[in-house]
């Protein structure tokens, strides 16, 4: 007969065991070193990273490039392999479990036009015709094309709405800086309107 | 299936209050309680069934409640899942949009279906191993309708876009914490009733239980506080989340199994002393497994091969298990046959088997190289939950509710189609995302290969799964409407209740039916055939004319 | 260095659970193990006889 308290104390040594092993100790391996590197992230391009976690980009698109030679990350030119670093002060982080998408650590480089991010997030098609991500014609507005000096979307034929114009709202533009900032080789900069 | 018994009533619980919830029941009067349910030398089962007289609404609230949380999740989950190859479906608003749809449907499920049924049934398996009854907490009862008051608040934040943003932490703190308290009571009434306990020796189900409740708050807590950041939190991230399968669903599931396989079998479990080395490599190995999501990712190397050794390791909780359960049933197929139960829980356990050691696979970097990031981790994710732990939980739904509200399942074909879909959606799905993420994973280590070549080449396997999506939502419609059927004819038949007593004595009278010989069912099928096809002809020629 | 630490600490680990399993043994613990399997029996559902056969009843 097994005294209830050894079962508990059994449970809860092991349990607490590992998650030393799994969430203390990395933290007193890892954050002195990200607390002296000098990258962040600022600017409309936070904004951005709180629309990207609002909308889920997540479960479609990683954030971790593995090494050479581990899969084809290097080769499909999606950068280096990812370190710590590359992460500091990013809360919730966003590394991703799922390549439905490309993965993004890069995409600033990749995709460096505004307007090609715009029309994407907008929708995927008017860009990639057998893109299976979906829309985000929420973070636009719609407005006619009379009322407003901005610069609505060139949006191919197809897509365009007769009379009217895309704009894209202030979310759509921080998510699109925050898109522009995803760069490993430097330290990430703010976007300049 | 009719009943037509005479009211043999042995005792007075045949006055089953209207409202279960006898909220007159102070702490004083708890022992006599106590001592009349599991009562003096007794009819067994008639101990039993005072036993659930007593404390068993909680169980069947959670069990309805997690029901109806299951019908939801799969709703989200076929939409999430027809979004993928159909995108423009549903995507003008956001909160359709699928970055929420499917952290809503797990979540939901996992939190909803999964915990709360588990629960439920881990309380009442709790108190049969330990011959106690479930102690009156009427707090718990105000707990479950906190915890989906949760649920729907948490959703509806997720749906708006306040995402705590992290996988299998997307709902907000202040909705995950009173869950977590909530589990927390009822780890308390579990805890109780092992020091109010008949039965002084602990079966292993007990064990894992209590692994499961323990665990499971830590969990919450450390997950929920605020100190980590950046690669830290990813561990942290993927500490909670392996862990939340390994010392939550995992310990509950197999104590199910243990439990249910050699009671309706009738078979005690092959090899005891393998049962708690299971036990204790499990908790041992699985709480360590948590970096193998993030093999090739920013984190030290050797912390990846800490769990990358771990997971192997799990083999031998695995095969421990195996051997046990396997053993047990072998030679019982007739049992596994006639029990809606075992059907289930056999299908379950050997779903774990498999699971598992495709965990273990997925964990060696050689494999891991072509299936990380692609469809594949979903279907091992739903292997896990679906094919094991919540085909499991329905085998110990099928068997406990009959014997709390003392009324038989009324359409065995119901719970047989249930079976089927579940069981063939399931195979769909698997078979469909694991071909699919193999390929996915091996053209996409192809550089030659264009990313969306990889995209469109998966478009036939998210078909694929959507299809399964549609079967496993209709099987969880047919299950729901059995149980609401179930509680239904509760109240609908005619006082006297039968009991579950009456039904065994009823069964042990009855003479042995002549069984009908397999060739004569064949030709009973095939008259029966041939009289439809002659009635179909006849309308025909009648039309013609 | 961190290699040393490991092997030191595991080795630690291995020795505690070591002396729990001595102490478990030495209390009679595993002496009647296989008679904990019996708990989920009892008179009425006895070891031997199936129970919850509800498709054999309604196969009449």
């Amino acid at each position: 007969m097994i005294k209830n308290s050894i079962l508990i104390l059994g449970i809860v040594g092991l349990f607490l065991f590992a998650m030393i092993g799994l969430t203390i100790l990395p933290k007193v391996f890892i954050e002195p070193n990200v607390e002296k590197a000098n990258v962040y992230v600022w600017g409309r391009a936070a904004e951005g990273h709180k629309v990207y976690v609002s909308n889920g980009c997540i479960y479609c698109h990683s954030q971790q490039v593995r090494p050479k030679g581990f899969g084809a990350d290097f080769e499909r030119g999606w950068g280096r392999a990812s370190v710590a670093t590359d992460y500091k002060g990013l809360t919730p982080h966003q590394l991703g479990t799922m390549r439905t998408g490309p993965d993004l650590s890069n995409i600033g480089v990749r995709q460096p036009g505004r307007d090609w991010h715009l029309l994407h997030l907008y929708n995927p098609r008017t860009v990639i015709k057998e893109s299976i991500m979906p829309p985000y014609p929420y973070l636009f507005e719609i407005v006619d094309a009379d009322k407003t000096l901005k610069e609505g979307l060139k949006l191919p034929p197809e897509y365009q709405i007769p009379g009217k114009k895309v704009i894209p709202t202030d979310e759509a533009n921080a998510l699109v800086d925050y898109l522009l900032s995803l760069n490993q080789k430097d330290p990430i900069k703010p976007q300049q309107n | 299936m009719m009943m037509n018994l005479s009211a043999s009533r042995p005792t007075n619980f045949s006055k089953i209050p209207k409202n279960k919830l006898d909220l007159s029941m102070n702490t004083s009067n708890l022992a006599q309680v106590n001592a009349a349910a599991v009562g003096n030398g007794a009819d067994s089962l008639e101990q039993d069934a005072r036993l659930d007289q007593k404390s068993s609404f909680i169980v069947v609230a959670f069990i309805l409640s997690g029901s109806a949380w299951l019908l939801l999740g799969s709703i989200l989950g076929t939409v999430a899942s027809f979004k993928m190859h159909m995108p423009d479906w549903l995507g003008e608003q956001a909160w359709l949009t699928f970055g929420r749809i499917r952290p809503l449907h797990l979540n939901w499920m996992a939190y909803g279906w999964a915990s709360q049924v588990g629960v439920g049934v881990s309380l009442w398996i709790l108190s049969r191993v330990l011959k106690t009854t479930i102690p009156v907490r009427p707090w718990l009862f105000v707990g479950l309708l906190v915890w989906n008051l949760c649920l729907l608040i948490g959703g509806i934040e997720i749906l708006m876009g306040h995402s705590r943003g992290l996988e299998w932490l997307e709902l907000p703190i202040y909705t995950i914490v009173p869950i977590v308290f909530v589990i927390v009571l009822a780890g308390e009434a579990a805890i109780s009733m092992l020091y109010t306990r008949k039965q002084p020796h602990l079966y292993i189900s007990a064990w894992y239980i209590i692994a499961a409740l323990v665990s499971f708050p830590l969990l919450g807590i450390v997950s929920s506080l605020p100190i980590f950041e950046g690669t830290v939190q990813a561990g942290m991230n993927w500490w909670y989340a392996h862990n939340a399968l390994g010392l939550w669903f995992t310990p509950m599931g197999l104590a199910i199994a243990y439990f249910l396989i050699p009671k309706v079998t009738g078979r005690p479990i092959y090899s005891y002393p393998l049962s708690v080395l299971g036990f204790w490599s499990l908790l041992l190995f699985y709480n360590w497994n948590g970096f193998h999501h993030l093999i090739g990712g920013p984190v030290p190397t050797w912390f990846v091969t800490i769990s990358i050794a771990a997971s192997v390791m799990m083999i031998i909780p695995v095969v421990t298990v195996a051997v046990n359960h396997h053993m047990t049933i072998i030679g019982s197929f007739e049992a596994v046959k006639y029990s809606p139960t075992l059907r289930f829980v056999v299908f379950a356990a050997m779903s774990y088997t498999f699971v598992s050691l495709q965990g273990s696979f997925q964990a060696i970097r050689a494999f891991n190289e072509t299936i990380h990031f692609t469809h594949y981790v979903i279907a091992h994710a739903h292997a896990g939950v679906y094919s094991f732990f919540t085909m499991m939980l329905f085998g110990a739904v099928y068997y406990i509710m009959p014997r709390i509200t003392n009324w038989e399942w009324h359409s065995p074909k119901l719970i047989k189609l249930h079976f089927w879909l579940s069981a063939s959606g399931m195979i769909i799905y698997l078979v469909g995302l694991q071909i699919g993420g193999i390929i996915q994973g091996l053209e996409m280590n192809n550089p030659d290969i264009p990313f969306m070549t990889v995209v469109n080449n998966t478009k036939k396997w998210l078909l694929s799964r959507s299809f399964a999506a549609i079967l496993l939502t209709a099987g969880h419609f047919v299950f729901a409407y059995n149980v609401f059927r179930l509680m239904h004819l509760r109240k609908v038949r005619p006082a006297p209740p039968v009991t579950w007593l009456d039904i065994q004595r009823q069964r042990a009278q009855q003479p042995k039916p002549e069984p009908v010989p397999f060739s004569k069912k064949v030709a009973n099928a095939f008259s029966g055939l041939n009289q439809s096809l002659k009635r179909w002809a006849n309308d025909v020629k009648v039309d013609e004319h | 260095m961190g290699s040393v630490v490991l092997l030191l600490s595991s080795m630690l680990i291995a020795g505690v659970a070591l002396l729990f399993f001595y102490r478990a043994f030495k209390s009679k613990h595993f002496d009647s193990l296989q008679k904990d399997a019996l708990i989920p029996f009892d008179d009425d559902e006895p070891v031997g006889k199936p129970t919850d056969q509800l498709f054999k009843d309604s196969e009449k």
